[in-house]
């Protein structure tokens, strides 16, 4: 009885391998797997933390004021104007040569050309994808998005619809601003 | 048989099949992500090599340990990494590029180009292609010179190699 209870015991030994603490490979296998997703995740919440993720989360919201949803007041359309313009620094460089704007610009200025876009079209709506931060030694940011412009309005959205952008960022009273806007030039003839 | 298909369509969802499950996703993900990229095409701009509407795949390790090559059609990333540019590469770092009565030159000399079979009246003054760029048009060259999106983009921007 004893002789056959420990060749059980070595059939099951064998069987195991090297996990013969008693644990099948499959379910060591699952934690190990297991472990390491936990890890990845764990690595991505503390890099997507910190500056990163709030100039992120600024042009999440300066996406939102761009964009637009139905017809506006003009006490709405000077409440929107008034905060996209906290997102932009006075004065702020621009080069959009297409624009006729090139150079330093008034925050002013700016927004009276976002309002005047706006104001073209009944609803559409922007967003800031592939959002990629490099921060810079002076505490400034470059960042790298690809914006999006979609909307009801065919349009706007042939003309705009999917570019990518270069813009320089500064903190300035513990709020994240846009001194710099260019876009990128994929192609060049 | 009956038994066989009957397991295959409602498998016993255990723990071992839950990893399979959880592998081929992941697998999946990587394969069609970053390897083999399916594209769909949205426009005429490579007709009649590739068809508007059409759908391909960008063999990434193309250009894993090699430059493209001339003739290449290759997928440029124009707007993130989700959208890309369908075109032919024409010319390398250093070289010209004009068009003289919808003829390409490429260092002063005609191109033969088999593929384009639609006409082109295009004139376009020299140009040489900047270090690290290669420069890129489609195959479709019926259309109005600047409605056509071309010209040379960086050598980084080239994601893989159309297959056709």
């Amino acid at each position: 009885m004893a002789k056959a209870i420990e060749t059980m015991h070595n059939i099951r030994k064998r069987e195991l391998g090297p996990f013969d603490s008693g644990v099948s490979k499959t379910t060591a296998w699952s934690k190990m797997a297991g472990a390491v997703v936990l890890v990845v995740l764990i690595g991505i919440a503390a890099g997507c933390g910190g500056p990163e993720r709030e100039i992120r989360r600024t042009l999440d919201r300066l996406a939102e004021e761009l964009s637009k949803n139905g017809q506006e007041s003009v006490v709405s359309m000077v409440n929107k104007g008034q905060k996209i313009g906290e997102y932009l620094a006075d004065p702020c460089e621009i080069e959009l040569p297409e624009w006729m704007m090139s150079g330093p610009q008034r925050r002013q200025d700016l927004v009276q050309m976002a309002l005047g876009v706006r104001g073209s079209f009944s609803s559409f709506k922007v967003s800031f994808l592939e959002v990629q931060v490099e921060l810079l030694p002076s505490g400034e940011a470059d960042v790298t998005a690809v914006v999006k412009v979609s909307g009801d309005s065919e349009d706007l959205s042939k003309a705009l619809n999917r570019g990518e952008v270069s813009l320089g960022m500064r903190i300035d009273q513990g709020r994240w601003e846009v001194i710099r806007i260019q876009p990128v030039e994929a192609i060049r003839k | 048989m009956k038994r066989w298909v009957t397991t295959f369509l409602f498998p016993r969802v255990t723990r071992r099949f839950l990893l399979r499950v959880v592998a081929l996703v992941v697998v999946a993900l990587l394969v069609f992500g970053y390897v083999l990229i399916p594209l769909y095409l949205d426009g005429k701009s490579m007709e009649p090599t590739l068809k508007d509407g059409s759908f391909r795949f960008c063999w990434v390790p193309s250009y894993w340990r090699s430059d493209p090559e001339v003739g290449d059609v290759v997928a440029v990333r124009f707007g993130g990494k989700r959208r890309f540019l369908a075109k032919r590469i024409v010319a390398r770092e250093g070289e010209s590029v004009s068009f003289v009565d919808g003829k390409l030159h490429v260092d002063g000399v005609a191109v033969t180009e088999p593929y384009v079979l639609l006409p082109c009246d295009w004139n376009l003054e020299s140009r040489v292609v900047d270090p690290g760029h290669f420069y890129v048009i489609g195959d479709n060259r019926s259309v109005a010179l600047d409605q056509h999106v071309f010209g040379q983009v960086s050598r980084g921007r080239i994601t893989g190699k159309i297959i056709p």
